[in-house]
């Protein structure tokens, strides 16, 4: 049952960016928020890009005592930056956010995200030259309730 | 409607640092109430935008997993004391709020 659902998704998503319409494209986002599992909406956010390790710091505390509330900044130092988005391995739905980077603003945000138990943090910055990637270990000894 | 958005815009070295804290539940959905033992339906920020002066230059898609009363602080190249910051954010019921502010010297 579980897997037929997620091969329907998945064929729903990747008809939708293979069309690449803003409206179906909104869709697909909206898909890649609710999957509940990390490699899932991985694939329901980047379809069939690749992703490459980039220069990109991601800032959050080695142990967070509260899940509830893990302090994280992410900063891309890759030119040309037009978004970052956030995703936390181990969470039941792991695509927490994507950020929306301009040459009006800087690469940088600072957030509070929930993390059920210890987990990669993984920051994908998108750019024309591709899709880049770091992860960062938070050890939790709290979950958060998510 | 109490004030639920709380804004700061500061403005050093040409760059304007904008701090929010929002007071929204963040219900993922999948929470139970303690008393009842039924799920909370999912409650939390899907949009959030910022604009300097009326004109929108960032803006962010949320999932559940941010915080509950979210925090966010964004850096905007450029900026003068007393330029309006407005930051708003819609959830996934429809509710909208807005904060403004004007930026102060750091």
């Amino acid at each position: 049952m579980e897997i037929t659902r997620r091969k329907a998704i998945k064929g729903a998503s990747l008809a939708a960016l293979a069309l690449s319409s803003s409206g179906l494209m909104k869709t697909a986002l909206a898909t890649a928020f609710d999957s509940t599992d990390y490699s899932e909406s991985l694939e329901l956010f980047l379809g069939d890009k690749e992703l490459s390790a980039g220069d990109i710091k991601i800032k959050a505390p080695e142990v967070a005592a509260n899940g509830a509330t893990v302090p994280i900044e992410i900063t891309s130092s890759i030119e040309d930056t037009q978004s970052i988005s956030i995703f936390v391995e181990n969470n039941p739905r792991p695509y927490i956010a994507t950020f929306h980077i301009n040459p009006r603003i800087e690469a940088t945000v600072s957030l509070r995200v929930k993390m059920r138990e210890t987990s990669n943090i993984v920051a994908i910055v998108k750019t024309d030259a591709g899709h880049f990637v770091a992860k960062q270990s938070v050890k939790v000894t709290a979950g958060g309730c998510v | 409607m109490a004030k639920k958005i709380k804004i700061r815009a500061s403005l050093k070295n040409d760059v304007t640092t904008v701090k929010a804290i929002m007071t929204h539940p963040m219900e993922t959905g999948s929470r139970k109430d303690k008393e009842s033992g039924e799920l909370i339906p999912a409650h939390y920020i899907q949009a959030v935008i910022v604009s300097l002066n009326g004109e929108q230059v960032f803006n962010a898609d949320w999932g559940t997993g941010v915080s509950k009363n979210p925090y966010l602080s964004i850096k905007i190249k450029g900026g003068a004391v007393g330029d309006n910051v407005a930051l708003t954010w819609k959830d996934n019921l429809g509710e909208s709020e807005t904060a403004e502010t004007k930026i102060k010297a750091k």
